[in-house]
């Protein structure tokens, strides 16, 4: 799966999930600032990230580096998906 | 949802390009805090100035409830278990002097210098306000710590100083230099021995050093049990000496210290002044039993240091100082008038407080649906104004030295479901009992049931976190080592159970469909306010089991809560 396809997928989500009235979701979008409702997003995004993707995330990986953007968040995945 | 994940740590050099100076923002600094000299304190005696109850006749303010016996404001930011000074309000103007100090070493020290200078005032605030031998034990204890953490070659000297410290506390005879500096001799001696030949050696086994560090991290727990079990056994109270108590109440950072150190956030090889940075700040000092979480681990407080332009984040802290100086101020006469409104309208609220009306209604009195709703209701409002004044208090000082800190209470009136509730209330509190039982569990079981999964986690969290780790060792400092305090807060459970279910339930709920950012202007308004006030209601009701009195059943307590839903039982 290329990055473009999960940056895809991870866009698909969260639009659809939480959406945000007059906010652009871009790649580089701050979710952490404008999109995420509250830290009950953070779980239904490892959930999905976990089921969609089948890989498995700890607790060290919730942090504000990975779940800053899409970007990141699709990092995170690719380099499950490759280690 | 700033401070949701706090944001990516930053650079030394970021933090420099930070590091401007700006004399409006020091004046905005220390006008606040001689306002709060002014208020709180005997100051207005030593300048010469009239004190704030007749200054505010004077100007025709009379407003009942607002200032104590010494025509001051009452306050409820105080130094707590320390009789060093005639008074609260001269520990409290020692307090903010120091604190004066602190900011203006904080804010123009150059950036390698600034956190040892709060580490610095911290101890010099201790040691003034608690004394030299409180110091050594609680230094001691922390030492320890740092050493079971954090071992490496040639910290033998931490050890000397470990044993140092603890001679010092506990058995330098009191007056006395010479005999104690031989036995200091010694012990600092032995106590390098000690350490380079057993826990050193312990420490580079991996079984023995994980034992080592969890008895380090859950020391406070271990010995509340112990003590209560030992009490039960012996019919004999441990009395823990104040520096260790001190230490002990430290136990929600220590344990997220732990938790960041598990995660890899913290650099195995790291300094002394690094690791005492986490513990040592001016802002623990106030009030030191409450709000303990508040900070958090090591990630937290480092990442956050200077992590914005020093400036912004000291005037966001003279802004919460005034916030909290509307609370501290005004709460108590807020309490009465709604009291009083409430009465005027035939609604006994029992001034405010859910365990009179358990009181009253186990004595056979009688308490009607609307008096349950108000009384809980009130009581919440009464505490929260209480504690939103302190925890504002200790959050803008840790702003005002240049950390950026997420409030601890966020407007958690408005929250819409009790899971966000949980969030807005007690952001700090809740980030330990996340990241130390919701993740553990969260990432472990149930993994393909989401729901059950989340359950799972809010459970341990919420429920079992949060009673035995928060409740119990707390009560048992406040109260005594004794199992009588021990079955108490054991026989809340019914508390613990219902908000662990009511969070999970606003979770699972919420999982299953499109969210709607709360308090838009739509169709969907009065629905928000609907469920707001259902969300404070809720919390305030399950207070009812967490406030028995002697002689009340657990029936009593589920008949009263079950009254407050308008349900009649037996």
């Amino acid at each position: 799966m290329t990055n473009d396809q999960i940056r895809d997928q991870i866009r698909r989500f969260l639009t659809t999930t939480f959406p945000a009235a007059g906010v652009e979701l871009t790649d580089e979008t701050d979710l952490l600032e404008e999109w995420f409702v509250d830290s009950l997003g953070i779980v239904q995004t490892v959930m999905f990230l976990e089921q969609t993707f089948g890989i498995q995330l700890g607790r060290a990986d919730i942090d504000a580096v990975n779940f800053r953007t899409v970007a990141t968040l699709a990092a995170l995945v690719e380099a499950r998906l490759a280690g | 949802m700033a401070g949701l994940l706090g944001k990516p740590p930053v650079t030394d050099d970021q933090r420099r390009a930070h590091d401007r100076h700006d004399w409006r923002v020091v004046a905005a600094v220390l006008g606040m805090l001689a306002l709060y000299l002014y208020l709180f304190t005997h100051a207005a005696d030593y300048l010469g100035l009239p004190r704030p109850e007749p200054l505010a006749r004077s100007l025709g303010l009379n407003i009942p409830h607002v200032f104590d016996g010494s025509h001051n404001v009452s306050s409820n930011v105080v130094i707590t278990l320390t009789q060093r000074f005639d008074t609260n309000d001269d520990e409290r103007m020692v307090f903010l002097l120091l604190l004066a100090a602190a900011f203006l070493s904080a804010y123009f020290l150059p950036l390698a210098w600034k956190q040892p200078a709060l580490i610095f005032w911290s101890l010099v605030a201790v040691w003034l306000l608690y004394g030299s031998r409180v110091l050594a034990a609680l230094l001691g204890a922390q030492l320890l710590v740092y050493l079971v953490l954090h071992p490496r070659r040639g910290d033998g000297w931490v050890a000397a100083l470990t044993g140092l410290a603890f001679h010092w506390a506990f058995w330098w005879p009191a007056g006395a230099l010479e005999p104690g500096l031989a036995g200091a001799v010694l012990v600092a001696a032995g106590a390098a021995a000690l350490h380079g030949l057993v826990l050193r050696p312990l420490l580079a086994r991996e079984t023995s050093a994980r034992v080592l560090r969890t008895l380090a991290v859950q020391s406070a727990i271990v010995t509340v049990t112990l003590g209560a079990v030992g009490e039960a056994l012996t019919g004999r109270a441990w009395s823990l000496p104040l520096g260790i108590l001190l230490f002990f109440w430290q136990w929600e950072r220590l344990i997220l210290y732990h938790v960041d150190y598990k995660d890899g956030r913290i650099p195995r090889r790291l300094s002394l002044t690094r690791f005492l940075a986490v513990f040592w700040n001016p802002a623990v000092i106030p009030n030191w039993n409450w709000g303990v979480s508040i900070g958090q681990g090591y990630a937290h407080v480092h990442d956050n240091f200077l992590a914005e332009d020093k400036n912004r984040l000291a005037l966001a802290g003279v802004k919460l100082l005034g916030v909290a100086l509307l609370y501290l101020i005004f709460w108590n006469w807020g309490r009465h008038l709604a009291v009083d409104f409430f009465e005027g309208l035939g609604i006994p609220v029992f001034n405010a407080r859910t365990r009179s009306m358990v009181s009253h209604f186990v004595a056979g009195g009688e308490v009607s649906t609307p008096s349950v709703l108000a009384t809980t209701f009130l009581d919440l409002a009464r505490w929260t104004m209480l504690w939103a004044g302190v925890v504002h208090f200790k959050v803008a000082i840790w702003r005002i030295l240049g950390f950026r800190m997420e409030p601890y209470m966020d407007r958690p009136w408005l929250a819409t479901d009790l899971a966000t509730f949980w969030r807005r209330f007690t952001f700090h509190y809740r980030e330990f009992l996340v990241r130390a039982f919701y993740y553990p569990v969260f990432f472990r079981y149930f993994r393909n049931h989401p729901r059950l999964r989340v359950l799972a986690a809010t459970l341990a969290a919420a429920g079992l976190g949060n009673l035995v780790w928060g409740h119990m060792t707390e009560r048992l400092y406040y109260r005594g080592l004794e199992m009588e305090n021990l079955l108490y807060v054991l026989g809340t459970w019914p508390y613990f159970l219902l908000l662990a279910l009511g969070i999970a339930f606003s979770q699972i709920v919420l999982l299953r469909r499109r969210r709607r950012r709360p308090w838009t202007r739509d169709a969907w308004l009065l629905k928000d306010i609907l469920a707001a006030w259902a969300t404070l209601q809720y919390f305030a009701l399950i207070h009812i089991f967490a406030r028995p009195v002697p002689g009340s059943t657990l029936g009593d307590l589920t008949r009263l809560f079950l009254r407050g839903f308008g349900i009649e039982m037996g």
